[in-house]
């Protein structure tokens, strides 16, 4: 297993950013977190990099304890998993050239000398499709997506197993987003790699996951194989993400605001999608684990209104 | 490991629009020719004096400028003209040593101080407000006594009593770069605080830090002037604008002169240097035009 999730939780403050999700991940497989702005997707992705602490449960990259684990096998954890960031301008330190930002896991981890780690920075340019002439450029000369070409080829410089990509084209074109996608099937093919990847668009997450796992106010409210979680949601949020495509494509703050006010008013009881979802009733004001659709399933919903064997309609 | 300068340095296009900011403004150009003038007059001082400085004539005592003293002289009968000239090297290299002093010193505690947070930011900020809140020059009187009295151990007081203020401001934008994306990236790199220092925060300090000593040359220079005056600072015979003032001071009914001239290069070096100082800050800051 790359990647094992044990009932994480991440606290701002009173709020529980990510309350209690599970997930796990094996070797070349991808798995999509879905959910709007604020629904602690990229709280989620931030954990697994040790960028935030754990308030409870236990995140595992390799069987590396990322909550407290130190020592040798955190020098393996750090080359073992890799970021690629939402807005790749604001990754890169505008004072570096190319060569230097690609380099930069390298020299940290003290691997080669100058001339080889230039020589890693040429290929990996190669490997992402980035002219090699460039490679002395500043970032802010390269369009949108040559610069996500860079960010992924820096993320790959330590040869890591496991990369959360977080909402990896939300930046760019549609006529981009197709060519960098693409790009991390290969990649994916071509090493072996597992991904995390964090996204609000449910077209991108059908592209590249095999699992997936939907978040709301902080908890996992569906997950099972992308296929049949995006074709036939159980859960009411999950159909309304799939029928409200356009609405869900930008960041919505009005939403994002109310999702964070529910979770302040819901810190512990009841559906906290109760307040949005057009089928609430009565029982919703008590708390409802993930329940398997059929017996030993993988496909679980949280919802009273979506219990086995039953829907929602 | 070592920073590379030549790693780090930005590239043309940011300096070649700090030169046209530089030189784009009217005011920017004053001061930009203030100093080149106060620079000049450091570097061709030997050429351009007409007599020794530090050569005594007591039949010449506090005479008005004139044809053969043309900034007239001071009560031993120096001639002021090439002192105020020869002070120029003094003076200058004051006001950027004890900049340099304060602002590098400054910059690597408030760098560092803003990226690790926590007990130690607040350790060292709460010394920093200690240092601080003792009156500047009464601070800088007892460092200096008891370091000696001579001229770099006045440049020495000064520089440290200016590190707080550095230190405040580059801590300020440490605590703001820290959140950045590259140095999250750096974090996931497995990147200790000494890479992140010297590689994300020093670099992305310098412009800022930059503006803020450009504009504290003058003050600097100021400071060490009043050092100077109470016989911690520059020592006699060495021509310095400070101590020249603050002699001329005793005769200033009957020699105007003698303060007045060197306070006037005084007044016009800390005013190119304010100038340019703001011109540059403005490139930092390009939506809003400074007061």
């Amino acid at each position: 297993m790359v990647l094992h999730i044990d009932a994480a939780e991440v606290r701002y403050g009173t709020v529980r950013a990510v309350d209690g999700v599970s997930a796990s991940l094996g070797r070349g497989e991808t798995l999509g977190v879905l959910g709007e702005s604020g629904c602690g997707k990229s709280t989620l992705a931030q954990a697994i990099l040790r960028l935030v602490p754990l308030a409870g449960g236990a995140i595992r990259v390799r069987g590396f304890d990322v909550g407290s684990g130190r020592g040798a096998g955190e020098r393996q954890y750090r080359r073992d998993v890799q970021m690629v960031f939402q807005d790749p301008q604001s990754s890169f330190n505008p004072a570096m050239r190319v060569a230097d930002i690609i380099a930069e896991p390298l020299a940290v981890q003290g691997i080669g000398d100058r001339a080889e780690r230039r020589e890693r920075a040429i290929a990996l340019a190669g490997a992402v499709g980035l002219p090699a002439a460039r490679i002395d450029s500043f970032p802010h000369e390269f369009s949108g997506g040559q610069r996500q070409r860079i960010a992924i080829a820096r993320a790959l410089a330590l040869e890591p197993a496991l990369l959360v990509l977080d909402e990896p084209t939300s930046a760019l074109d549609l006529s981009v987003q197709g060519q960098i996608l693409n790009l991390l099937l290969e990649l994916q093919r071509a090493r072996g790699l597992s991904y995390v990847l964090i996204s609000h668009n449910v077209a991108v997450v059908r592209h590249l996951a095999d699992r997936v796992i939907v978040m709301y106010g902080g908890q996992v409210v569906e997950e099972g194989a992308a296929g049949e979680v995006l074709s036939a949601p159980r859960h009411p949020y999950t159909q309304a993400l799939l029928s409200a495509v356009p609405e869900v494509d930008g960041p919505d703050f009005l939403e994002a605001i109310v999702a964070a006010d529910e979770l302040a008013a819901h810190p512990s009881g009841g559906c906290r999608y109760a307040a949005r979802c057009p089928l609430a009733g009565p029982e919703c004001a008590r708390d409802q684990q993930l329940l398997a659709l059929e017996d030993g399933g993988s496909w679980r919903v949280r919802c009273w209104r979506a219990a086995p064997g039953g829907s929602p309609e | 490991m070592m920073a590379d300068p030549g790693e780090t340095l930005a590239g043309p296009a940011p300096g070649a629009r700090l030169l046209r900011r530089v030189t784009g403004s009217l005011s920017a150009r004053i001061g930009l020719g203030l100093l080149i003038a106060a620079v000049l007059a450091a570097l061709l001082a030997p050429l351009l004096a007409t007599h020794d400085p530090d050569a005594i004539d007591m039949a010449a005592r506090l005479l008005p400028p004139d044809a053969t003293h043309w900034a007239g002289t001071d009560e031993v009968g120096r001639d002021l003209y090439s002192r105020i000239l020869w002070g120029a090297r003094t003076s200058l290299g004051i006001g950027l040593g004890v900049v340099a002093i304060g602002a590098l010193a400054g910059t690597l505690i408030g760098g560092f101080s803003g990226l690790m947070g926590g007990w130690i930011d607040a350790a060292i900020m709460r010394f920093m407000d200690l240092v601080m809140a003792l009156p500047g020059l009464v601070l800088a009187l007892a460092l200096a006594a008891a370091l000696g009295p001579s001229l770099t151990n006045a440049m020495i007081a000064m520089g440290v009593l200016g590190v707080p203020g550095y230190c405040r401001v580059a801590r300020g934008q440490a605590l703001a770069l820290r959140q950045h994306g590259f140095v999250l990236a750096a974090h996931t790199f497995g990147a200790g605080p000494w890479h992140i220092l010297v590689r994300h925060i020093l670099p992305n300090l310098m412009a800022p830090m930059l503006v803020i000593a450009t504009l504290d040359v003058g003050n600097a220079m100021i400071g060490v002037a009043t050092l100077s005056f109470i016989g911690l600072g520059a020592q006699p015979p060495l021509a310095e604008w400070g101590a020249m003032v603050n002699a001329g001071q005793s005769y200033i009914l009957s020699a105007w002169w003698y303060a007045t001239l060197p306070g006037l290069a005084i007044l016009l070096t800390a005013l190119g240097f304010n100038l340019v100082g703001d011109a540059i800050g403005s490139l930092a800051n390009p939506k809003g035009d400074r007061a």
